[in-house]
């Protein structure tokens, strides 16, 4: 049990983590539940489709953040900045979309922008078969279709 | 000059010391481009779910437009997401709520009729800039136009060989002529336009000032005339509003807290502002700053607020002011003295921006220049005569209904020289 300022957090394979409320309470969605709930203060606050590894990442961007907000001092704009940058950079696709889908669940909007901006800059400059492949989006136009849609703007091509 | 002879001067101003050549931007498209050829020749692994609509649709508001428009045929849902409105809206939302993807459309027309577009910041912050060529709007292939205004990435126009005005959007590359004003007077006139939104009608309005010039060629009366873009008519909202007033010749005009605003002459040494309210459709008039005499008054938005740029003479440095508080005349203040550059480039026709540090970006006598005012230091970015607006990339129509089927060949219609009609 997790002592008093704590929280314990639990991944869907079944890890705990001992966090601080305010490093938990970064995610809407906990905070929602704490806020309703005081049971989920006193014990496990489960995690539903978020496994350990997914978690931990969570943790370790909340954690930064939560601290800057306490203390800019130490932990400068410019700080988190570089933080951001190399926290996003290190994420292979599967962690991406991993952390995509679970920011956007516990709702940590300051990460969610900062995943959504990542994956923005990543797919700019591709093509469209190229969107559908890392996407797994199935192309649902006839070819007729696609040359009418294509041929209204054929220099963004 | 070609394009290139223009770019690559930007560029050259903008190398950092030590550095030999322009360092291209790491998320370039060109580099995107190398990195997604090794990436699907490493056949990376793909995202293997579909992400929520709620996730495509935040990730999609970040894309620039170009990027956009070529997505548009990934998927039926991706190309209805991509022209819904409500999505056009919370790009233009994402787009505008910082000043980082503000963007300088700078138009040579003197050099071949180029148009460049780069990076707001980049300039203010001496960074590596990214020019890109603007394509040329279709309804202007000999380059004889102006632009009188600009609204959420959607600029009016008008020709400067004859009576035609069209809403374009550079980004898009979508235009769309405005039927003729209607004005049935033998005498001369003048037209000054503005492009607003109205946000309770959900509509792009453009407001005519027509100015009737008597046989004297002064003026003597005033119309005032509406355009929206999903009535796509002319309407009149003032006949015979008295000539007090004097717009300045090539005035472009203000959008801001719902009005468009213009910088007036009333009385021979007096300045005022004009405004058109696009929701009430009356006019408001605001009093200038208490520096009279000035010789031209240019009207800009800094930060949210309406600024003034006095000129007076070329013995006398420009002042800035701004309107610290929207409507009240006593809150103008004077923040900046910009001396005069030389005796031929004095008069401070536009301000694109202004840095954390104090720096402005300017037209001084029609080259773009970056002032600072802590040490009073100029730098020359361009010695070539342009012009500049200030605007965001967006995918806002000129269309609000339907967009015509000829609008899908205007690529076709561009290979044609000189105006198609």
């Amino acid at each position: 049990m997790a002592s008093k300022g704590n929280l314990t957090l639990k991944s869907c394979n079944g890890k705990e983590f001992i966090v601080e409320e305010k490093v938990a309470v970064m995610s809407t969605t906990i905070k929602n539940m704490v806020d309703v709930d005081d049971s989920f203060a006193q014990g496990v606050i489960p995690i539903i489709g978020v496994d350990g590894k997914i978690l931990a990442k969570l943790i370790e961007y909340c954690k930064e953040h939560a601290e800057a907000d306490e203390d800019e001092e130490v932990k400068s704009e410019e700080y988190l900045k570089k933080f951001d940058e190399k926290f996003v950079d290190e994420l292979n696709l599967n962690d991406l979309y991993d952390l995509l889908k679970a920011s956007n669940y516990l709702e940590i909007t300051k990460l969610l922008n900062l995943l959504c901006q990542k994956v923005a800059s990543m797919i700019k400059g591709k093509k469209p078969e190229e969107i559908r492949r890392i996407f797994n989006i199935k192309n649902d136009f006839t070819p007729e279709e696609e040359e009418e849609i294509n041929r209204q703007n054929p220099w963004a091509f | 000059m070609s394009i290139r002879g223009i770019i690559n001067s930007l560029k050259l101003c903008f190398l950092c010391p030590g550095c030999k050549t322009p360092r291209a931007k790491p998320n370039s498209e060109l580099e995107t481009r190398r990195t997604n050829a090794a990436a699907a020749s490493d056949s990376e692994d793909p995202l293997l779910l579909p992400l929520p609509d709620e996730i495509n649709y935040e990730i999609l508001s970040r894309l620039p437009v170009k990027s956009l428009l070529r997505f548009q045929c990934v998927s039926k849902s991706w190309l209805s997401i991509i022209s819904s409105p409500h999505f056009i809206k919370s790009h233009l939302n994402f787009v505008s709520s910082s000043t980082d993807n503000q963007r300088i459309l700078l138009l040579f027309i003197r050099y071949d009729n180029q148009i460049v577009n780069c990076s707001v910041n980049c300039l203010l912050y001496q960074q590596p800039i990214d020019a890109i060529p603007t394509n040329f709007p279709t309804f202007a292939l000999r380059g004889e136009f102006a632009i009188m205004g600009c609204c959420d990435g959607m600029m009016i126009c008008s020709s400067l060989i004859k009576r035609c005005y069209f809403l374009w959007n550079p980004s898009t590359r979508k235009s769309k002529e405005l039927p003729n004003l209607g004005i049935e007077s033998e005498n001369k006139y003048d037209v000054f336009l503005g492009l607003g939104y109205d946000e309770t009608t959900d509509d792009y309005k453009v407001v005519g000032i027509v100015c009737l010039l008597g046989h004297n060629l002064k003026p003597c009366s005033v119309k005032i005339k509406v355009y929206t873009t999903r009535s796509e008519c002319w309407r009149t909202i003032e006949e015979d509003f008295p000539g007090d007033y004097i717009w300045q010749e090539s005035s472009s005009s203000k959008f801001l807290n719902g009005k468009l605003h213009w910088v007036v002459k009333k009385d021979q040494h007096y300045k005022s502002i004009f405004t058109v309210d696009l929701e009430t459709e009356r006019y408001v008039e605001f009093q200038g700053p208490d520096c009279i005499r000035y010789t031209m008054a240019i009207l800009e938005i800094l930060k949210g607020r309406l600024c003034l740029l006095c000129n007076y003479d070329y013995c006398h440095p420009t002042e800035m002011w701004i309107m610290m508080e929207y409507g009240v005349k006593e809150s103008w203040t004077k923040v900046l003295t910009i001396p005069r550059l030389s005796s031929s480039r004095w008069c401070v026709y536009k301000l694109f921006g202004a840095s954390e540090n104090g720096e402005v970006l300017l037209n001084v006598g029609g080259s773009l220049v970056l002032f600072n005012a802590k040490d009073q230091s100029f730098k020359d970015y361009l010695s070539l005569a342009f012009d500049g607006i200030v605007y965001v990339e967006s995918l806002v129509s000129p269309y609000a209904n339907d967009a015509p089927e000829r609008e899908l060949q205007q690529e076709d219609q561009s290979k044609k020289p000189g105006w198609d009609r």
